[in-house]
């Protein structure tokens, strides 16, 4: 087993837009930094991928940013929005944070390079205030400032553990998949900032590489989880496969009017919502769609129709030819497809739709400045929650891991300088070293289980159980069937022994990962007896002002706490209609 | 979409004298970036392509060679009978198989 061991001020995990917020903001604070990346540096996470509207109140628009801003809105009323989006679950001193710095950090952006290409109103926003700027031109914009810093980037690198001694943070363990090498980095303040988990479900918008290794490497090192009850969805193609999770049904929805069936020809969303029916709530156009799904009233690749065919011909045509423009892809194309390669004429046929995991609203409860129950861990992002509380507003993302790349980045600098580094737990890198190499030995016997069969297995049980639409029993199963996976873990072993860049070994130790992340989703929507915003149970539809709380999920003695905290007010206190 | 009795051949160099050929079956909509999934799932777990992927053509992460040519796996759409022979795009300094090395 080759180690191989390097010494830095701060360490951060992620390379997206939040890691590189963060390592930008920490070598600026005079700390020395390195960079760890699962993929390659820059183009990998959620940033590149997104869309991406960045939000900042209209009037700092006009004010800070010198464009066209609607002078009549505020940061109060943006913080008001996203309070309410949040259904109240939000802390409002993360919010207040939010609106706070977003316009300084824009700017920043602006000055970096970031291009905006319009200005336009989401919903849920009562005024303009996404910022159009590519996902790429963003995540270019802070890679510049990266590289043009005297930062360490370490590509391919994954992380298994945090390094913990006399109650801090030591450091973290990485894998180099180039290499197959482990490597101890020594570090007085780690940067979580990994990403959501949206690939424990089967279909995801997002990229391959999300799959919660930042929230349980935390979460194992003692930091608490807050809102895990909250995966977001929207719907995404469910075939043809090239296609899967590809967000054009949505598009199609928003953009062209298409109408939802089931297989009995249902225009089911008129059940939920008989004024906006398809138009309504992201949450509850997942909810009505995953439950015509679950009850079998569903399409044959296992998703509901989107249909344009209540449209005349040349409505049709025209919708493509102006929303071409719009999106400045070019005629029938979306993103890098074109539509006519991947599926029949969609305005004459149906295409099959499901509800594919978009976003996790909670993650590693941080306080302001981007720090955890644990002295020296930081987090940042969609890793972290709180921001967004039960449901996140559209073009918050962006906003928020530029403003907790900042803030995590200068306290996690500020601590580094303080703390210093403390001593690597000998024993705790060699447990943690040798339970990842006993999942790369080859098979060994029947009973193995298969580490791929194992992952399918996995997502499965995930959006069955703990997908937009949960019952009680389904919790019990998801959290019986993810224990069974944990105690599996010994027995599962690679089919393949390769050390260098070996997807099965990366594979075997996301497992883990997975089945406890289920697990810990599973107990949190267990606990909350009531729909709000995205977590919805099918046995407590309604919500219930008694529920205006936290959960938050903890380690204590190698068991699973469940507990809960009031939701943390500043200015706006929660409309109780119940 | 089961016309499952036509098959695709995929051939992925993995070193400079060393080509394996897959053959999957075919459905319209598959793309090489899914071939490489059904592959590794199906047939051969030691085939190493990237696992930080966007699918969507954002990220760059999947740019190979298909026959010669520089192309995003994720984009490639698959034809009835295609034969295709997959490489690395600089196999000098790609890390194994198909995955790029560090610039």
């Amino acid at each position: 087993m080759d180690i191989a061991r390097i010494a830095t001020d701060v360490l951060i995990i992620g390379s997206g837009g939040a890691g590189m917020r963060a390592a930008i903001a920490a070598c600026d604070a005079n700390a020395e930094v390195c960079i760890a990346s699962k993929g390659a540096f820059a183009v990998s996470g959620a940033t590149v991928t997104a869309f991406a509207d960045v939000c900042v109140d209209g009037r700092s628009i006009c004010e800070v940013l010198g464009l066209e801003g609607d002078p009549t809105d505020s940061k109060a009323q943006f913080f008001a929005d996203t309070v309410k989006g949040g259904n109240y679950l939000n802390d409002q001193r993360l919010v207040e944070a939010l609106v706070e710095d977003a316009p300084q950090r824009v700017r920043e952006m602006l000055s970096w390079g970031a291009r905006v290409t319009h200005i336009y109103g989401q919903p849920g926003h009562s005024h303009p205030r996404g910022l159009k700027i590519s996902g790429r031109s963003f995540a270019q914009a802070l890679a510049r400032q990266v590289k043009a810093r005297p930062i360490r980037i370490l590509e391919h690198c994954l992380a298994i553990g945090l390094a913990k001694s006399n109650g801090r943070v030591a450091g973290a363990y990485l894998l180099n998949l180039a290499t197959g090498e482990y490597l101890v980095v020594e570090a007085a303040a780690v940067i979580i900032a990994t990403g959501g988990a949206m690939n424990i479900f089967p279909v995801t918008t997002a990229p391959c590489d999300l799959v919660g290794d930042g929230q349980m490497i935390a979460y194992r090192a003692g930091a608490d989880l807050v809102d895990m009850e909250f995966p977001m969805f929207i719907l995404g193609c469910c075939t043809p496969p090239a296609a899967a999770g590809v967000n054009f049904p949505f598009a199609l929805i928003l953009r062209a009017g298409a109408h939802l069936y089931n297989r009995e020809g249902e225009r089911y969303m008129e059940k939920w919502d008989a004024v906006r029916k398809e138009k309504t709530t992201r949450d509850l156009l997942t909810v009505g769609t995953t439950i015509e799904i679950l009850d079998g009233r569903g399409s044959p690749h296992g998703g509901v129709w989107t249909s344009l065919k209540h449209l005349p011909d040349n409505a049709i045509d025209y919708f493509f030819e102006w929303y071409a423009a719009w999106d400045a892809k070019g005629h029938g194309k979306y993103g890098c497809f074109d539509v006519a390669d991947l599926m029949p004429d969609p305005g004459r046929q149906a295409i099959e739709a499901r509800p594919s995991a978009h976003f996790w609203n909670g993650g590693i409860k941080i306080d302001a400045e981007g720090g955890t129950r644990i002295a020296g861990l930081f987090a940042a992002g969609e890793a972290s929650g709180g921001v967004h509380g039960s449901n996140r507003l559209s073009g918050n993302a962006m906003t928020d891991i530029i403003v907790w790349g900042c803030r995590s980045g200068r306290a996690a600098a500020a601590y580094a300088h303080g703390a210093g580094r403390t001593d690597v737990d000998e024993q705790e890198a060699a447990e943690i070293l040798a339970s990842v190499e006993s999942l790369l030995k080859g098979g060994r016997g029947e009973t193995d289980a298969d580490v791929v069969e194992t992952k399918l297995q996995l997502q499965n049980l995930a959006w069955e159980c703990v997908g937009p639409v949960r019952t009680r029993p389904g919790l019990e199963r998801a959290i019986s069937e993810s224990d069974q996976v944990l105690q599996a873990l010994p027995r599962i072993g690679c089919r393949t022994a390769l050390r260098v860049y070996n997807r099965e070994w990366a594979d075997a130790i996301s497992l883990r990962n997975m089945a406890q992340l289920i697990k810990l989703t599973a107990l949190a929507a267990m606990a909350r007896e009531e729909s709000r915003g995205s977590h919805y149970r099918r046995d407590f539809p309604q919500p219930d002002s008694k529920w205006l709380k936290n959960i938050l999920l903890g380690e204590v003695d190698g068991q699973t706490s469940v507990s809960h905290t009031p939701v943390r007010i500043t200015t706006l206190t929660p409309e109780v209609s119940k | 979409m089961n016309q499952n009795s036509s098959l695709l051949t995929i051939r992925i160099r993995r070193d400079a004298d060393r080509t394996d050929a897959f053959q999957l079956p075919y459905e319209p909509g598959l793309s090489v970036l899914w071939a490489l999934k059904y592959i590794y799932e199906n047939l051969d777990r030691s085939v190493a392509y990237p696992l930080c992927l966007c699918r969507i053509g954002k990220c760059g992460n999947c740019l190979l060679r298909v026959n010669g040519k520089a192309q995003l796996a994720c984009s490639v759409i698959l034809r009835e009978g295609d034969d295709l022979l997959l490489e690395p795009l600089d196999a000098a300094t790609a890390i194994r198989d198909l995955v790029k090395g560090s610039v």
